[in-house]
C-alpha cells in the first residue's frame, strides 16, 4: 500500500504539517487532518514514516536535543555506555561541539531570535523604543490565572506574598507557611489551602502541589480541574473533595462531593489505570499501595474561617460615596443642589474639566433613589443626566494603578428613554479620568452604549456584552480595578439587573472581563456623561478597597451618620 | 561516607544519561508525534526529560527505558495539552491515547528505519538532496529557496512531497527486504 491509496488530501496536509513546524495549519485544515487520522489506522502509519524522515534530515537533532536536556536537567555529564547513538543524516560531526558550546549557542540563537522578534513586533530595539510615560503598551509574561478571594491568619513564604484579599495571581509558586487561604480560579473552582503548604498556580485550571493540605470545590460549567501532585494528578468531576499530599508524595485524598479520577504519573501496578473515588470515600494513596481508609471531613477546613466584617471595620474601605442627595430641597425641586453632597471629594461635581467652578447641570430627583434597599433620609436622591450633559468630579485620594491596590466601584444606573429612531448618542457611562494632559487618555469606563449593551473600556480594550440592557430597568454596576506596580492591571464589571441577589463576596461571572494590561495612570477624576441623545439615572455611586465596602447596603447610613 | 554518596550519585548519573543518550531521538519522536507544534514538542521533552531524572530512583532497570520514558511522556503530553490546548492546535485526547500506543511499537525498529532512510537519501540525485537540506537540514524557508533557485514554490512544495514519498517507498522496501532475509 502506498500513501498514494489514501485520499491525496491527506498526504497535501501532511506534507503542509512538516512544511510548517509551528504549526500553521488553519483551524479547519487540522481538524481534516486530525479526522484523516482518527479514522484511517494507514494514514497513522504515514504520519509517523513521515515524521521520523523530517526528524532525521534536520540539522543537528541529537546535539539540540542534548543541549534541551542540560537546560532542563543541570550540568549532568554523558558517559555513553555503548558509545553508539542512533544515526542521522547530517554533514556536521555529531560531537564537534561540546555541551556547553551547544548551551551558550542556543543562549545566543535565543536571544538573536528575541532581538529579530522584537525588531519585527515594534519596529525598534528594547534599548531605542521611545519611552511612554503614560502606559506601556507590552503585556506581561505570566498570565493572571486566580484571585486571592479570602485569607485567615496567613503567614506567607516564598519570593510570592500575596498582601490582600481580592488580588489577582500570577501563574507562579506560593507557599503558605501557616493560616488558611482561598483562592477562586478564573475557571470559578474554588481551592482553600490550609499551611504548611506549597502550591503552583499554572493555568486557570491547573495547579501542581509540592505538599500541603488542599480542599477543592469544583465549578459545575469548569469542564476538569487537575491538581497535580509529586505522584498523581486528580481531575475532580462535580467535586468537592480534600488531600493532604506529603513532602514524600503519600496522598490522603478524602472525596466529599462527587467523584475524583486519579491518574498515576507512572504506569506502575496498582496505579496502571485510572481510578475513580466515589463521595463518602477516603483513600490512602502510596508509591505502590492504596489502602482504604475512613472519611474523615473534620480534618479539613472546608471553608475559610471568620465572620463577615463588622460595619465599623468596613468604614475603613470606603473611600468615596455620593448618594446624590441635595441638602435643601429646591423648588422646583429638580433644580435642588446635588452638586455638593457626599464624602471623599475634593470639589463639587462640574460641567468641565479644568478650573471652571462652574456646576454641572442635571436634574436632581431630590425624593428618589434606585437602590433596592431602604434609604434613610438623608440618602435619597438621585441625578438625571442628558442630552449630552457630563459631570466631573475631583477625587480627595486618587486611585492609582501605579502601586499595588485593589479597588472596587459601584454605582446604579437606568436609560429613561431610548429615543425615536436612532441608536447614536445615547450612551451614559462613569469613567475614571486623569487631569494630566495626554495625547492617548487611556482611561476607565463603564456603562451602556447607545446601543443599550454593557460595555467597559480599558487601557484599549473596549468591551460590550449582549443581550442589551433594558431601558426603564435599573441596573447595578459594580467594578473591580486590579492595579499592580510591576505585574499587569486588570478591570471586571458585573452589571446586576434588579432581579438579581447581591452577593457578599465576589461573583464568579463577570459581566465584561479586561485582558491584562500595564498602566500607570493617576485617576484623579470621576466624569459621568450621557450622549446627546441619551437620558439617564444616576445614583449610589461608592469607590472602596473591598467588594463589601462597595455592596453592603448599611454601610453608607452609618458612614453618613457618624459625620 | 560523603565521598561514597557522591560516587553512588554519579555512577547513577551516569547511568541515566546513557540511558537517555541512546533513547534521545525515539523519545523526542514519540513526543514529537503527539504534538503538532514543534517548540512545544521541545518544551514537552524538557519536561520529560527533568521528570525521568527525578523519578530515576524509581526506574526499575530490569525493564525497557524507552517503555518507562513513553509511559512518562504520555501523561506529561496529555497534561501539557491540558494547559494549552485553547491556545494551540492538539490532538483530540483519544487520537493521542490511540497513537501513543502504536507509536510505541512503530518505534521499535526505528535505528534500521534511521539506517536505510541514511541509504535511501545517497542514493537521491545532488539536487533532490539540496533541496531536502536547505529545506528541511538548514531551516530555510521554501519561499527563499524559490527565490535563490528562481522556481515557483508550488513546484518546490511538489518535489518536496514527491521526495518524502520516495524516501518513505525505499525505506519500506528495503525493511521488506529485511524481514525476507
Amino acid at each position: 500500500m502506498s500513501i498514494q491509496d489514501l485520499p491525496p488530501e491527506f498526504e497535501q496536509l501532511l506534507n503542509r504539517l512538516l512544511n510548517s513546524p509551528e504549526g500553521e495549519l488553519s483551524d479547519s485544515d487540522f481538524e481534516k487532518f486530525q479526522s484523516f487520522l482518527s479514522s484511517d489506522p494507514q494514514a497513522v502509519q504515514y504520519y509517523f514514516e513521515y515524521s521520523d524522515i523530517n526528524a532525521a534530515i534536520q540539522a543537528d537533532v541529537s546535539a539540540h536535543l542534548k543541549s534541551l536536556e542540560e537546560i532542563a536537567i543541570g550540568d549532568i555529564k554523558p558517559e555513553p555506555l555503548s558509545g553508539q547513538e542512533s544515526q542521522v543524516i547530517r554533514e556536521v560531526p555529531a560531537k564537534s561541539r561540546t555541551p556547553v558550546v551547544n548551551y551558550f549557542l542556543v543562549a545566543a540563537a535565543s536571544l538573536m531570535f528575541f532581538v529579530a522578534m522584537e525588531w519585527m513586533t515594534s519596529g525598534d530595539f528594547l534599548w531605542k523604543r521611545p519611552s511612554d510615560s503614560i502606559t506601556e503598551s507590552s503585556l506581561t509574561n505570566l498570565p493572571y490565572v486566580a484571585t486571592l478571594t479570602r485569607s485567615t491568619d496567613c503567614v506567607w513564604g516564598g519570593k510570592s506574598l500575596p498582601e490582600f484579599s481580592g488580588q489577582r495571581l500570577l501563574t507562579e509558586d506560593l507557599v503558605l507557611e501557616q493560616g488558611v487561604a482561598e483562592f477562586r480560579f478564573d475557571s470559578g473552582v474554588r481551592l482553600i489551602i490550609e499551611g504548611p503548604t506549597k502550591i503552583e498556580l499554572v493555568t486557570s485550571c491547573c495547579a501542581n502541589i509540592e505538599y500541603g493540605t488542599v480542599v477543592l470545590h469544583g465549578y459545575e460549567p469548569t469542564p476538569e480541574f487537575s491538581l497535580v501532585t509529586p505522584r498523581l494528578t486528580f481531575h475532580d468531576i462535580g467535586t468537592e473533595y480534600g488531600a493532604r499530599i506529603n513532602q514524600d508524595g503519600e496522598v490522603e485524598l478524602h472525596v466529599f462531593e462527587g467523584a475524583v479520577r486519579v491518574d498515576s504519573h507512572q504506569k506502575n501496578e496498582p496505579f496502571a489505570e485510572a481510578m475513580i473515588i466515589q463521595a463518602g470515600e477516603a483513600r490512602h494513596l502510596k508509591q505502590n499501595v492504596i489502602d482504604d481508609i475512613p472519611l474523615k471531613s473534620e480534618n479539613f477546613k472546608r471553608e475559610v474561617p471568620g465572620a463577615p466584617k463588622k460595619l465599623q471595620a468596613l468604614q475603613q474601605e470606603l473611600l468615596i460615596y455620593d448618594s446624590f442627595h441635595p441638602p435643601v430641597i429646591g423648588d422646583p425641586e429638580r433644580l435642588s443642589e446635588w452638586q455638593n453632597s457626599g464624602i471623599g471629594w475634593a470639589n463639587p461635581w462640574r460641567k468641565q474639566q479644568g478650573h471652571s467652578d462652574e456646576f454641572a447641570t442635571g436634574d436632581s430627583h431630590p425624593r428618589k433613589t434606585l437602590a433596592r434597599t431602604d434609604q434613610a433620609e438623608n440618602q435619597l436622591g438621585l441625578i438625571e443626566l442628558r442630552e449630552g450633559n457630563t459631570a466631573w468630579r475631583t477625587l480627595e485620594k486618587p486611585i492609582r494603578m501605579d502601586t499595588n491596590a485593589i479597588y472596587y466601584l459601584s454605582f446604579y444606573m437606568q436609560k429613561i428613554n431610548s429615543g425615536p429612531d436612532t441608536v447614536a448618542e445615547q450612551f451614559g457611562n462613569l469613567s475614571l479620568q486623569t487631569s494630566t494632559v495626554s495625547a492617548h487618555p487611556r482611561n476607565i469606563l463603564m456603562g451602556m452604549s447607545s446601543e443599550s449593551y454593557a460595555t467597559l473600556q480599558a487601557d484599549m480594550q473596549i468591551m460590550e456584552k449582549a443581550p442589551p440592557l433594558q431601558t426603564g430597568k435599573t441596573y447595578f454596576f459594580v467594578a473591580k480595578i486590579v492595579a499592580s506596580e510591576k505585574d499587569s492591571d486588570q478591570v471586571f464589571l458585573r452589571a446586576f439587573s434588579e432581579a438579581e441577589a447581591i452577593p457578599e463576596g465576589e461573583p464568579p461571572v463577570w459581566t465584561c472581563i479586561s485582558t491584562p494590561f500595564q498602566n500607570s495612570n493617576v485617576f484623579d477624576l470621576v466624569r459621568i456623561q450621557v450622549g446627546h441623545k441619551g437620558d439617564f439615572l444616576f445614583d449610589e455611586l461608592r469607590i472602596g478597597t473591598t467588594w463589601a465596602a462597595v455592596v453592603n447596603p448599611d454601610l453608607p447610613r452609618l458612614v453618613l451618620e457618624k459625620r | 561516607m560523603s565521598s561514597t554518596i557522591s560516587l553512588l550519585e554519579q555512577n547513577t548519573r551516569g547511568i541515566f544519561t546513557s540511558l537517555l543518550s541512546e533513547d534521545r531521538l525515539r523519545i523526542f519522536g514519540y513526543i514529537r508525534t503527539l504534538v503538532p507544534h514543534s517548540s512545544d514538542a521541545e518544551d514537552v521533552y524538557q519536561l520529560v526529560c527533568l521528570t525521568l531524572w527525578n523519578k530515576f530512583d524509581e526506574f526499575d532497570q530490569e525493564r525497557s527505558f524507552f517503555s518507562w520514558a513513553c509511559g512518562i511522556a504520555f501523561y506529561t503530553v496529555c497534561n501539557h495539552r491540558r494547559r494549552i490546548r485553547k491556545d494551540r492546535h492538539y490532538f483530540d485526547q483519544a487520537l493521542i491515547e490511540t497513537m501513543s500506543q502504536k507509536r510505541e511499537k512503530h518505534l521499535e525498529n526505528f535505528n534500521s528505519r534511521i539506517d536505510y532512510l541514511h541509504e535511501c537519501f545517497n542514493g537521491l540525485n545532488q539536487s533532490d538532496k539540496q533541496l531536502l537540506q536547505n529545506a528541511i537540514f538548514e531551516n530555510q524557508s521554501v519561499k527563499e529557496i524559490a527565490k535563490a533557485a528562481d522556481k515557483a514554490m508550488q513546484t518546490l512544495y511538489n518535489r518536496l512531497s514527491f521526495l518524502r514519498r520516495e524516501l518513505a517507498e525505499c525505506i519500506s522496501r528495503k525493511l521488506q527486504c529485511e524481514q525476507q532475509v
